[in-house]
């Protein structure tokens, strides 16, 4: 059972673009795309969303997770 | 078992993670070690007590669903008695089984389309529990959902995502269930408790209905679970299948100007010359492959490749690489069906 802490525009790849993410139990709609990274691991993105708050966000690809850390 | 056993498949979702190769056709149809991934799911039925008195519904999405699944089951299974529901809203996974609430009459197996397991499923004949989840010990389960078995061997609950290693039986999306028909109660009873997390009912919670009810669940462990669910997890997946049974480099080492590394598998028709394949590359039929280097990749139908190194790579139907053949590092491309690239 998976529920997707981080939505996102999938064209021609899975996870190209963040559009909304879920924390303390709410859905929070991104904003802006402020910075976005690749590592070994996977993707990175640093996002603001439209309450102000700015979080960083990985999807780890080996293990097909996200992780979520607000700044 | 005496009843027909109906053999419930929900293969509904997006498939968003296996993009760009799920704009044109389902999930279950990418192929991977040689055939798709539907083929390989079906395989695991051949271990059935009476296949003959087995019924298959599959639960399709829309449109690519719909409108390619029966057709290749009528192709590839002629024999096979199958019904589609078609799954139009996302809902979960207890959503789309309820779906077929009409097929759901005595003993029934349920797996989700992205799950292949090496089982053996003879035993049902003689099986006299209400149901058996199929799990995985895996080292640390915290990611997964997990069986709690109690002292008496029978699952007490279904935990997703537990904090401790404690109870490491990961479910593996494969479950019997005597009674089809205290399945759909209890996800009937799911919906009316709302009990959905994110709007999407999950099958777990309709199992620990029917665990709270007094249903006897237990399991049976599996050591080799294969997931077809992302790029990732496909090219594992085709390594694992190369390696277990599924190469076929003694057919393939035939072509002259070709060097094979095992394990691969190289469909008959494909046409390579001047070429190194291997390891754990599976071409599809029809593809034509010249002075290339390519492992680690899955090339389906029809494609062709010239002048390029490719590694870890998907690449879909009909789609056309070619490269400048420089001796440059190996590209890595995950492109969709009828692309074209210039390296």
């Amino acid at each position: 059972m998976t529920t997707d802490p981080v939505e996102c525009r999938s064209e021609v790849e899975y996870a190209e673009k963040p559009v909304a993410l879920t924390w303390d139990g709410q859905r929070l709609e991104v904003q802006a795309i402020l910075a976005r990274w690749r590592t070994p691991q996977g993707k990175h993105f640093r996002v603001s969303t439209t309450d102000g708050h700015i979080f960083e966000l990985a999807y780890q690809t080996a293990v097909d997770e996200w992780h979520i850390q607000a700044s | 078992m005496t009843e027909t056993l109906k053999i419930i498949i929900p293969m509904a979702g997006w498939g968003t993670r296996m993009r760009p190769h799920t704009w044109n056709k389902p999930k279950p149809l990418v192929g991977v070690a040689g055939k798709t991934s539907f083929e390989h799911l079906m395989d695991i039925f051949k271990t059935l007590p009476d296949p003959a008195n087995a019924e298959f519904i599959f639960i399709v999405g829309p449109h690519l669903g719909e409108d390619q699944i029966p057709p290749f089951v009528a192709e590839h299974y002629p024999e096979l008695k199958a019904h589609y529901v078609v799954q139009t809203e996302m809902k979960g996974q207890s959503h789309a089984i309820y779906l077929a609430k009409e097929f759901l009459h005595g003993p029934m197996i349920m797996v989700f389309s992205d799950t292949l397991v090496e089982t053996d499923f003879s035993f049902l004949k003689d099986e006299t529990s209400d149901g058996v989840a199929w799990v995985k010990p895996v080292p640390d389960p915290r990611r997964f959902g997990v069986a709690e078995v109690g002292d008496d061997g029978w699952i007490t609950r279904l935990i997703e995502k537990p904090k401790s290693l404690e109870n490491n039986l990961a479910v593996v999306g494969c479950y019997y269930f005597k009674s089809a028909e205290a399945l759909a109660a209890a996800l009937q009873e799911q919906m009316r408790r709302k009990v959905q997390l994110n709007n999407e009912f999950f099958l777990v919670d309709a199992i620990n209905i029917m665990l709270e009810g007094g249903a006897q669940m237990r399991t049976n462990t599996v050591q080799v679970w294969l997931d077809t669910g992302t790029i990732e997890a496909t090219l594992e997946t085709n390594r694992y299948l190369l390696d277990h049974g599924r190469d076929n480099s003694a057919q393939a080492k035939g072509r002259p100007t070709v060097e094979i590394v095992p394990p691969v598998f190289i469909h008959p028709s494909a046409e390579i010359n001047q070429a190194v394949i291997g390891p754990h590359v599976s071409i599809a039929e029809n593809c034509k492959i010249s002075q290339a280097v390519i492992q680690d990749s899955i090339i389906e139908a029809g494609t062709q490749i010239e002048r390029a190194a490719l590694n870890h790579s998907l690449i879909g139907r009909d789609c056309q690489v070619k490269g400048e053949g420089n001796g440059g590092q190996a590209a890595s491309l995950n492109i969709g069906d009828d692309s074209s690239v210039i390296l």
